[in-house]
């Protein structure tokens, strides 16, 4: 690389030197590089989280321990008959991660569980649940009003 | 393109000549306390400042190859930059007659690049 120096006037920097140009060049190729390696799916990662037992303090509950729901258990909530079920299955599913001394519960007896729930607190679970994570977002719980669509104009 | 917050880089010159870039500078001055004490007292008598330094450091420096062995075989120089980070005629700062005495280089760079330098100036031209 030469040394010749530059013939810029060295207070006006609205002429750029070819180090400037150089910098400029290394920010836009180290700005895609950023951009290329925060697109990047990482499974891995996506695994750690699904093993990870997530803590909080609920001001009605206490203290909640629960997991996070994996592929796996989505085939296990698909296996319940209502959508009660479903729900009550997928806060069971998440609870038992983080408490593995709760009961066995399957698809076909998670009624149980759901009768041996108190009413208030159970509303309250199911409520902290929906906020967590990997909640199915998209399940209504039973009895609320579904959100619905604003009709297109013809 | 944005433009660059020149507060933040520097052009490096050599006898006027811009010689290199220096990016994300940060600039120090210092002095030592001065302080006396009279005999019959604990608290001191006198306090002011006493000799300054000026340090400054940066994340890295654009230059040639050529002028870096100069830089680090201890080739002084002059810091230029503009301290409001706009470009305004009379507004820039110069710290001149500097010196390396720290550098880092990544390993898997190569050319005219170094990274975290820092040193020393002898003295500080301020804006007008």
């Amino acid at each position: 690389m030469s040394t010749k120096p530059s013939k810029i006037d060295p207070k006006d920097f609205s002429k750029k030197t070819k180090w400037e140009i150089q910098a400029e060049q290394d920010e836009k190729v180290q700005a895609k590089v950023e951009s290329v390696a925060k697109k990047l799916f990482d499974p891995a990662k996506l695994t750690e989280l699904v093993n990870t037992i997530h803590e909080e303090d609920d001001p009605n509950l206490g203290v909640i321990r629960y997991g996070e729901l994996s592929l796996h258990d989505a085939f296990i909530i698909e296996k319940c008959k209502s959508d009660a079920e479903k729900t009550s299955m997928a806060a069971y599913l998440m609870l038992k991660k983080g408490n593995p001394s709760m009961p066995t519960y399957t698809p076909e007896n998670i009624s149980e569980w759901q009768k041996t729930m108190p009413m208030a607190e159970g509303a309250l679970l199911l409520l902290f649940i929906r906020k967590a994570p990997a909640f199915l977002r998209t399940q209504s719980l039973p009895g609320l009003i579904k959100t619905e669509t604003p009709k297109t104009s013809p | 393109m944005s433009t660059p917050v020149l507060g933040r880089n520097a052009r490096l010159l050599k006898g006027g000549v811009p010689i290199g870039h220096g990016k994300n500078i940060s600039v120090k001055a210092s002095a030592e306390l001065i302080k006396e004490y009279s005999m019959d007292s604990l608290t001191p008598a006198v306090t002011g400042a006493g000799k300054q330094s000026f340090t400054w450091s940066m994340e890295r420096l654009y230059t040639d190859d050529t002028y870096i062995a100069l830089l680090l075989a201890g080739t002084q120089f002059d810091l230029l930059f503009t301290p409001e980070g706009t470009p305004t005629n009379g507004k820039e700062e110069t710290w001149t007659n500097c010196t390396i005495l720290s550098c880092e280089r990544t390993a898997g760079e190569s050319g005219g690049l170094l990274e975290k330098l820092s040193g020393e100036a002898e003295s500080v031209e301020l804006p007008t």
